[in-house]
């Protein structure tokens, strides 16, 4: 019993902290620097240790140093309590979605590397994270703002009219590989087809794949689909009247939104951790199939961010009508399509 | 006068760019060709690093104005109103005194320039026939929270003046 | 007549007529340094050299007279050989100092050189160099060097001062312009020499340095130093005189003006009446205060006048015609009186030329307006001096500048409103002071001593505070209760005018 407390602790430390926390410091950074080289500029490379800038990585320590030590604004109307909980319930649900990921194989038949092997699977995933839409929507309502308001009441109805999307293009997935458990279905990809081809979902549902990094970004509320926070407009939506390190929960559930969608695309449409023609138990071959698991989930940031200094925001009513009237039915013509195809297959 | 309009209409969209996918994903090709261009040799980027490096000025760039004074110190300008009547800017003021010198007979008492009026046009050094007044210290006017504070007097002036190469009053003949 | 011939025009002449007045006849301007119309001539610049068929060499347009038959030549090529050649001799040893010379802008070498010759000097040895900066009298400053010999300022003082202060000595290009040792250029004219001068060797004391002649405009106005009524040009910039020179006028004074009035304008520099005074403090300087002081001094003599006391109207002879008027009509509408004061300055020294013992600028004129409104005149002076002075019991003066008598043993004396435009010893009298225009800050006639009616015009706007004559009498006017009949200075210039059935430059 305390062996697997302890176990879980290990993997909460070393999966949550430094992954996650660590991952999306270093998001913020990736994300100004990236824009910068993007717009030929040059971006952060100011702050120092000892004259070292290295790349300007040292700004993700300064944001979080500056952030400890903002005052910590409370509007005087507010609801305290809903205004205090909120950042947390919008933190709080990514990080725990990320229980559902396998970052690597089993290890002498145990899940090392999934931190809880769960008879839910991936369903626990969807259900978590859909959660965190209470911490955005409570935000804006207890902040006592109109912009807040406003952000919050489209956080809400964006959110749940791509949350259908996203689960549609995801019961293709479920349907091909016949299963909801992670390192079932990235074991079922890494059968060959016609003998050199890995069976990837995204070689398999490729139509599911577009839907779901489309209603994935809607999801973490990046551009195209920014507008709950849409700065041109809304200030800074539900989050404007955050400061500190609330705020700072804020800009971070964002950023561990990316790293778990991104997590989430690898295992279901890129085989997960899994490195075609490498198998075995030695240490190297997890070391890689990790690190194939990494470099995956880190190709599809690298593409969620393409996508955000590439396209202009859209209109709310072009966002909402987007995922109703092409999304859903797109999703439901995959859906249609991979039944007929497996039933004639079989 | 009725102003002349001019339509510019939108030019159709042909097949490929009304299905919006293919614009797509040529903007993306677009962002990350320059993504990987800057990233690996800042090869567009045109920021230049302002405080570690400095642009260099144009030769044509004159800076503040300054007095030239002769071999005595004592300034060139004998006050003859030409820079102050060119100046479009009407930014130059001088009162003239007599010089105890009959060979000099004529100095600014006092020489002042409004720098808030003054357009750096160069006129004044143009007209001076004494080579006495220079637009070519080079030196930025400094921000002032007064506009009193902008008027800069012949002290200042002369503080930025050099002995000119030219000999004064054409007395060698 | 003689006919001649002057650059294929014909010209009809009297017999004596120079080529060059016989040119200016048919409007062909021939370039002068030396000869001057108020002069003798002289013909020693050569400037004026022109052709004349059969003579042997060019002739000096201003000295030679005009022939029948002449045939003259004014632009040929051997006149302009010859105007260049005479202006590179001038040139040879002008130090061509103009960014330091009060003459540039309206020196007639710099006119001439760039209109008959703009070549570069060609010369290779030393100028000759002489003395600069010689303050050869109180108002006058010489520089030898920029002198081009004309003697035009000799000529005038031999000729036209007798004084014959000023002399050419040395010879060749050593030739110079002095005084004589010991002896002051203390000519009450002297000015007119600078005028005369049509380089920069002779310059004012008073102008020199003070401003450049390009930046002053000119305003036609009447000279207020004495009764002869002298034409002058004000000259004005930036809000300021800074000089004033003779304006020609051969029925007054040609071409002429003396130092005292050219220096006149400085007379109250410094002691300006800026704002209205009241029981000897100081108002606000807005047009709003002054008002409200004339509302004031209104008061004050209609509180004389109902009790039945009387206030005297105290006439300075230095006010226009239309101040004068104003004046009038107030003393005989609200103060009810028959009788003016006219209180002149003290007289000055005349001379044969222009000065006139009267200092007063319009005497002559103001006693006639008294006299036609149905006024009896008298002098302040005599009158402070007979019984009648004792019941009076407020003066209302109009201008100041005048001796404040003594007042007669007894007097009732109480209130004194005064109209000045200076802080004078009248002033200092007075329990309630008015600011008005100065001389050239207003625009009015004046009558000369020869009895020409004459117009001053407006140089420059008076101080804020400061009120004309009309606007203020007339304010008081209507605080006592009256009204005098016009409103703007136009309707009390055509009243006081057509009373005096004269306009401008007619005689009174």
């Amino acid at each position: 019993m305390l062996e697997l407390i302890l176990i879980a602790l290990a993997k909460c430390v070393f999966l949550f902290l430094a992954f996650l926390l660590g991952g999306a410091a270093i998001l913020s950074w990736v994300e100004r620097k990236m824009s910068a080289v993007i717009q030929d500029r040059i971006g952060p490379n100011r702050a120092n240790v000892l004259g070292l800038t290295v790349f300007g990585l040292f700004h993700p320590i300064a944001d979080g140093i500056k952030m400890l030590f903002k005052e910590d604004f409370v509007p005087a109307r507010a609801d305290k309590v809903l205004f205090f909980f909120a950042p947390m319930l919008s933190f709080v649900p990514p990080l725990l979605a990320f229980m559902a990921i396998p970052f690597g194989p089993p290890i002498a038949g145990r899940e090392w590397l999934l931190v809880s092997d769960s008879q839910m699977g991936l369903l626990f995933l969807l259900a978590v994270a859909s959660i965190g839409i209470y911490g955005h929507t409570l935000a804006g309502w207890s902040s006592d703002n109109k912009f807040s308001l406003m952000g919050a009441l489209r956080t809400s109805s964006q959110l749940f009219s791509y949350e259908v999307g996203l689960t549609l293009s995801l019961l293709g997935v479920f349907m091909v590989y016949g299963t909801i458990l992670p390192q079932s279905i990235i074991a079922a990809q890494s059968e060959l087809m016609w003998g050199w081809l890995p069976r990837w979902g995204i070689v398999t549902q490729p139509l599911a794949f577009i839907l779901f990094m489309l209603s994935s970004i809607a999801e973490t509320k990046r551009a195209p689909f920014d507008l709950p926070e849409a700065d041109s407009e809304l200030v800074a939506g539900y989050s404007t009247e955050y400061s500190s390190m609330r705020f700072a929960m804020f800009f971070l559930s964002e950023f561990v939104g990316i790293l778990l969608v991104s997590a989430f695309g690898a295992v279901l449409f890129f085989g997960g951790w899994h490195v075609p023609g490498l198998s075995g138990d030695a240490w190297w071959i997890v070391a890689l199939q990790v690190g194939a698991f990494l470099a995956k989930t880190g190709a599809l940031v690298y593409l969620q961010m393409l996508v955000r200094w590439t396209v202009p925001r859209m209109r709310f009513d072009q966002v909402i009508g987007f995922g109703w009237k092409y999304l859903i039915p797109f999703g439901l013509l995959n859906l249609l399509v991979t039944a007929v195809v497996l039933a004639v297959w079989r | 006068m009725v102003a002349k309009v001019k339509n510019v209409g939108q030019p159709p969209l042909n097949l490929t760019e009304s299905l919006y996918v293919t614009e797509l994903v040529r903007g993306l090709l677009t962002t990350n060709r320059h993504f990987w261009r800057n990233w690996l040799r800042r090869k567009d980027t045109a920021t230049l690093e302002y405080p570690d490096r400095k642009r260099p000025y144009s030769p044509r760039w004159r800076g503040l104005h300054r007095l030239m004074l002769r071999e005595d110190g004592s300034p060139r300008c004998v006050a003859c109103m030409m820079c102050s009547t060119h100046c479009p800017a009407n930014c130059i003021t001088i009162v003239a005194r007599e010089h105890p010198d009959p060979a000099i007979e004529k100095v600014p008492a006092s020489f002042e320039i409004d720098l808030l009026k003054c357009i750096f046009c160069g006129y004044c050094e143009e007209a001076c026939p004494c080579d006495a007044i220079r637009v070519d210290s080079g030196v930025h006017a400094q921000p002032v929270y007064g506009r009193d504070e902008a008027i800069i007097d012949l002290a200042d002036l002369l503080s930025r003046g050099s002995q000119s190469t030219s000999k004064q009053g054409g007395r060698s003949l | 007549m003689p006919v001649l011939t002057i650059d294929s025009r014909q010209v009809e002449v009297e017999a004596g007529t120079t080529i060059l007045k016989a040119a200016a006849k048919l409007g062909i301007d021939i370039p002068v340094f030396c000869y001057h119309d108020g002069l003798p001539v002289a013909a020693n610049c050569r400037m004026c050299l022109v052709e004349v068929k059969g003579a042997p060499k060019p002739c000096p347009a201003c000295e030679v007279q005009v022939r029948d038959g002449m045939e003259v030549l004014t632009q040929s090529p051997l006149v302009l050989e010859a105007r260049k050649a005479v202006l590179e001799f001038i040139l040879l040893n002008h130090p061509v100092d103009c960014p330091i010379c009060d003459q540039a802008g309206e020196c007639v070498l710099q006119d001439h050189y760039f209109a008959h010759s703009a070549g570069p000097s060609r010369i290779q040895v030393r100028k000759v160099h002489k003395a600069k900066a010689v303050p050869i009298g109180p108002n006058v400053m010489l520089d030898k060097e920029r002198c081009i010999n004309c003697t035009r300022c000799v000529r005038f003082c031999r000729e036209i001062t007798k004084t014959s202060q000023l002399a050419q000595v040395q010879r060749g290009n050593h030739t110079e312009i002095t005084v004589f040792p010991g002896r002051q250029f203390d000519d009450p004219y002297s000015l007119c020499t600078v005028d005369l001068c049509p380089v920069g060797a002779l310059t004012s004391r008073d102008f020199r340095f003070r401003k450049r002649s390009w930046l002053l405009k000119s305003i036609p106005a009447v000279c207020p130093e004495c009764s002869r009524g002298c034409n002058v040009w004000v000259d004005v910039a930036d809000g300021q005189v800074w000089r004033v020179r003779p304006r020609e006028n051969q029925a007054v004074n040609r071409w002429w003006a003396c130092d005292q009035g050219r220096l006149a304008f400085r007379r109250f520099e410094g002691q300006r009446a800026d704002r209205a005074l009241v029981d000897y403090a100081p108002r606000d300087a807005t047009r709003a205060a002054t008002m409200a002081a004339a509302a004031t001094a209104a008061g004050r003599l209609q509180t004389i006048r109902s009790h039945g006391g009387r206030v005297v109207l105290v006439l300075s002879p230095m006010v226009s015609l239309e101040e004068g008027y104003a004046a009038l009509r107030f003393a005989s509408v609200i103060l009810g009186e028959k009788l003016v004061l006219l209180a002149p300055r003290p007289d000055g020294t005349a001379d044969s030329l222009l000065r006139t013992v009267d200092a007063n600028a319009n005497r002559t004129g103001l006693a006639k307006l008294a006299g036609l409104m149905g006024f009896e005149v008298a002098d302040l002076g005599g009158f402070f001096a007979s019984p009648a002075a004792v019941e009076v019991a407020g003066l209302l003066s109009v201008g100041a500048e005048y001796p404040v008598p003594p007042l007669p043993p007894g007097a009732k004396m109480s209130q004194a409103v005064t109209l000045s435009h200076c802080l004078d010893p009248v002033a200092d009298k007075s329990t309630v002071l008015l600011p008005i225009p100065a001389h050239f800050e207003k625009d009015g006639h004046y009558v000369s001593t020869a009895g020409l009616v004459q117009r001053s015009h407006q140089a420059l706007p008076p101080a804020e505070a400061v009120a004309q004559v009309h606007s203020l009498l007339s304010e008081m006017a209507s605080k006592m209760g009256g009204t005098l009949g016009f409103t703007d200075l136009p309707s009390v210039r055509s009243a006081a005018l057509s009373l005096a059935g004269t306009g401008e430059g007619s005689h009174a």
